[in-house]
């Protein structure tokens, strides 16, 4: 039951405040590939973004890869099977140094891999290496994006959940972070990028999907969606 | 973080926790018995020592005790309730039992007079015997007058408990404590400087400082230094120093034991002992103080205002064989507890005069105020009740020395010279209370 | 005359800090702010002075009492830890008030309030350079200093050390980091509880054994951790001394003396109000 390295979410549901926001959600990402999940303001995306980093548990369903289901697994463990997340917001660990961020993000690593895998990101967001001793909290939101995605990136995961990328940030600095994710993919690596706006993620997705009222409403190739994007306004509306 | 996971962490903390407290167990069985007795269990000549169990109608007795809150006075009551027992187990009260227990106070006031209240409303309780408060005389006192009860206290340390109407203290007290330390020393020739010690607490602290002033001016003693601490002090330097420039002599402390021993160890830090002359009231006398300051206070002066816990005498030996066979192995044999047992076994001389079928809050009251020159070993003059807004009927006590760690006889009794007195012993002569 | 009352000062200052950084660790780690903290250093200095009367090894009898004080912070932390966890700072912070009750209770219930003294070898050792300073005195300065120093360094380097300072900084990402955040919260109760068992060994022998005493020692250390800001060792650590040395100097004058035992408070208020003067005070609460 390998499923080809594919990370399937099957029917998961999940209650917050004692009340059910996402009813039953089916997804399937490939490795090295980009998948988008769009949806306007309180979709469930985040949620579901949540209950897929262990911070929540899904009520049910499952989450899969290799076989194994991740839904109930503490945080640590599911970073351990392969799933790394970055919760929107560009969040970092604002008190303490660009390099101590990264390091805290290394610790899963065995300790002689440590140095090796925070070169790699250093290597991947050039930028980042000269703010090294520069606390994370005076950085600027792209700056902290890079870091954020660089931390996520530091325990070599297999899929890399990005919650809200672009959201808040300048254009130009999106346009510096798509080239990157790309590589990310290109690297085997499986993404699932959550956006709100659906321009940036629909140009560097395969296969897209569209939550509303905590429900899948579209599931499309995103070359589709670009050519219609007026498919998903009608799919919000109706739902 | 490595190694550890929460569950391994939580049997090692469990395990080490377990360890811990069996260790310190084993320590309970060994601290306390000190002063074992020689008398079996059927030969103790407690009340009418009939040996046979009274099976009467019980007579309720009761006591307020200052046990928790950072002081523990339990000790009295404790010994109070071993020397009931063996009454008990041999003829009562003429046949009636007593039914003693006594309640904490938790070193707080309202409580003392919440429970002095209800022994008060309580028409079955027929009097208090072997309280040992470290406050709250005043308040209880108030709630036994308007009913009637009497106190025959173990060991009362404020001054309220010493001016009292229904209160009457088997103990000397820390003023009288103090004083007599001023009159050994004075005995002595070593009162040219004295530097007293002492705590700033009101109604306790100020009145035993007072007494060693009004006796020292009344016998020309310089005292040279005062110096009243509060009870949290920690830093002794400026009391030493003080000593040091006040050209003092001789020092007597009147400090709760472990305050004493913060301060000696300070001093000892600070190697200041000198040639002074280190006195403390009877607080610090106890069994285990000598061992706790070690040895560079080899000679170190206290006073007790009871017999020495390891001395001879009928009394004595009978406390300590009957806390052997009727108290707990771990409650302490100290002199609130001789204390304890002096009034219970006065309470019982007393009450065994009274018809059995007549034992009313009255007749016990009428009987306990009737207590005048009882004798006993324990003690250096008789002890008595009698009517009186002030009850200081202990005011003749001893004086030890540590010897190789523990606590050895120095003078037998010494009369107070206190002042304060006058009034007391005029009512003794002219009541006929003693001799 | 004043040298002896700045040594005696920096002695028992250097003992607040070391107890402040024991419980800023735990505070920045977990969010708890522990009141049972001077119950902890009395519980090991209590069962310590058991162990030596019952004739055990001195050092072994100390390393028991170090042991227990850990595993008791331990246990607490595993046992409360996930309630706490969901709960508010104040609230966090009322909970170890029943911690450092029940140890007092269980205190308060093994042991009367006979005198006693943890007597260490080292206190009759002395020299004098204008006052005496015994070797005991000079292990508490040096050995709070170097834990202090240790600790930051800990803290600055370790895997472990790193991980408290993320959870410091933010919980929830720290989390999906990978932080094990469990076993990292442990860590700091164990760590925390056996600083806080040195420190109470050390104060026990420089101030007095008492289980109510050493309990209340948690307020002037209390207002050292203020004086670092709730965040910074460096800072307890200047607080801690600088509270010990007024303390004891303000002690020495006749016209000061009497205030002297307030100093904990009046240094605290300072420093609260010096920093809201510059509005940067965020006594911040850690997730």
């Amino acid at each position: 039951m390998s499923n080809n390295g594919r990370l399937v979410i099957e029917g998961i549901a999940i209650e917050r405040g004692g009340r059910e926001v996402v009813h039953g959600v089916d997804l399937v990402a490939e490795p090295g590939a980009i998948t988008a999940l769009l949806g306007p303001n309180g979709a469930g995306k985040s949620s579901l973004v949540l209950a897929l980093a262990g911070t929540i548990k899904a009520s049910r369903g499952s989450v899969r890869l290799d076989g194994a289901d991740l839904v109930g697994k503490s945080p640590t463990a599911i970073r351990t099977a392969g799933i790394a997340t970055v919760p929107e917001g560009h969040r970092v660990l604002k008190d303490m140094t660009v390099a101590d961020n990264l390091r805290v993000a290394s610790l899963l690593v065995p300790r002689i891999e440590r140095p090796a895998a925070v070169d790699r990101v250093e290597s991947l967001f050039e930028e980042l290496t000269p703010l090294r001793g520069r606390l994370a909290g005076s950085l600027s939101g792209g700056q902290q994006q890079m870091l954020a995605i660089g931390q996520a990136l530091v325990s070599q995961p297999r899929y890399l959940v990005v919650d809200e990328m672009s959201l808040g940030l300048a254009p130009i600095i999106v346009r510096r972070l798509v080239p990157a994710l790309r590589r990310i993919a290109a690297a085997g690596v499986g993404v699932i990028l959550i956006e709100q706006f659906t321009q940036v993620a629909l140009d560097l997705a395969s296969d897209a999907y569209a939550m509303a009222q905590g429900r899948v409403v579209v599931h499309a190739p995103a070359a589709e969606l670009r050519e219609a994007p007026e498919r998903l306004e009608q799919a919000y509306r109706l739902a | 973080m490595s190694a550890i996971t929460a569950k391994s962490a939580l049997a090692l903390a469990t395990g080490i926790l377990l360890a811990a407290t069996l260790s310190a167990c084993v320590a309970d069985e060994g601290g306390g018995a000190n002063a074992g007795g020689n008398t079996s269990k059927d030969e103790l000549q407690c009340g009418l020592a009939t040996g046979e169990p009274a099976t009467g109608d019980p007579i309720k007795v009761g006591a307020i005790a200052t046990a928790s809150g950072g002081v523990d006075f339990s000790s009295a009551p404790k010994a109070a309730a071993a020397y009931f027992d063996c009454v008990n187990e041999n003829g009562g009260i003429n046949g009636r039992p007593i039914d003693y227990s006594y309640q904490d106070d938790a070193l707080d006031p309202t409580k003392t007079a919440q429970l002095a209240a209800g022994y008060a409303a309580d028409d079955s309780v027929v009097g208090l015997v072997g309280d040992a408060t470290f406050i709250g005389c005043d308040v209880a006192n108030a709630e036994y007058a308007k009913a009637d009860l009497y106190s025959i206290t173990g060991v009362g340390v404020p001054q309220a408990c010493f001016t009292s109407s229904n209160i009457a203290p088997v103990n000397a007290g820390p003023r009288q404590s103090a004083i007599q330390l001023l009159q050994w020393l004075e005995q002595e020739g070593k009162a040219d400087a004295v530097f007293q010690v002492g705590l700033n607490t009101q109604g306790n602290g100020d009145w035993v400082a007072a007494g060693i002033l009004e006796y020292a001016e009344a016998n020309g003693i310089n005292i040279v230094g005062t110096e009243l601490t509060d009870p949290t002090e920690t830093n002794w330097l400026p009391l030493i120093q003080k000593i040091k420039d006040s050209g003092a002599t001789s020092v007597i402390i009147v400090d709760p034991g472990p305050i004493t021993a913060a301060i000696l160890a300070a001093v000892e830090q600070q190697d200041a002992r000198g040639d002074i002359i280190w006195t403390c009231t009877a607080s610090c006398y106890d069994a285990q103080f000598g061992s706790q300051i070690g040895a560079y206070w080899e000679g170190f002066v206290a006073n007790s205002e009871l017999q020495l816990v390891d001395a001879d005498g009928e009394d004595n030996e009978l406390w300590k064989s009957v806390m052997d066979a009727y108290a707990a192995g771990d409650a302490p044999r100290d002199t609130f507890s001789q204390a304890g047992f002096l009034a219970a076994k006065m309470f019982t001389t007393a009450v065994l005069e009274l018809d059995p079928e007549n034992i009313t809050r009255e007749s016990v009251s009428q009987a306990m105020l009737g207590i005048k020159n009882a004798e006993s070993d324990l003690l250096c003059r008789p002890w008595y009740y009698g009517e009186a807004d002030e009850h200081n009927a202990n005011h003749s006590t001893r004086t030890a020395e540590i010897t190789d760690g523990v606590f050895t006889k120095l003078t037998d009794c010494i009369d107070s010279g206190d002042p304060a007195l006058a009034s007391i012993l005029e009512n003794e002569q002219s009541l006929g209370l003693v001799g | 005359m004043i040298l002896p009352f700045i040594v005696a000062g920096l002695v028992l200052g250097s003992l607040f800090a070391l107890s402040g950084v024991g419980m800023l660790v735990l505070y920045r780690t977990t969010g708890v702010l522990n009141f049972g903290y001077g119950a902890l250093g009395a519980a090991s200095a209590m069962l310590a002075w058991q162990l030596v009367e019952l004739r055990l090894q001195p050092v072994l009898a100390y390393a028991i009492g170090i042991l227990a004080a850990t595993a008791l912070s331990l246990l607490f932390g595993f046992l409360a830890g996930p309630f706490l966890a969901t709960v508010n700072t104040l609230t966090k912070a009322t909970a170890t008030l029943g911690l450092a009750l029940f140890i007092l209770g269980i205190m308060l219930f093994m042991w009367d309030d006979k005198a006693r003294t943890l007597r260490l070898p080292t206190d009759t050792i002395g020299f004098s350079i204008g006052t005496r300073i015994t070797v005991t005195q000079l292990i508490c300065l040096a050995l709070a200093t170097a834990i202090v120093i240790a600790t930051s360094i800990y803290l600055q380097r370790s895997p472990t050390g790193t991980a408290m300072r993320a959870l410091a900084s933010d919980r929830e990402l720290a989390s999906m980091l990978g932080i094990r955040v469990r076993r990292v919260e442990l860590l700091a109760w164990a760590v925390s509880g056996a600083l806080g068992g040195i420190s109470g060994l050390l104060l026990s022998s420089q101030t007095r054994l008492e289980p109510v005493f050493l309990t209340f020692i948690v307020i002037p250390v209390l207002a050292a951790v203020v004086v670092g800001r709730f965040r910074s060792l460096v800072g307890t650590l200047v607080g801690g001394l600088v509270i010990g040395v007024v303390q004891a100097v303000s002690s020495a004058f006749p016209s000061t003396s009497p205030f002297s035992n307030a100093t904990p408070f009046v240094v605290a208020t300072l420093v609260i109000l010096y920093l809201q003067r510059r509005k940067v005070v965020t006594i911040e609460v850690a997730r």
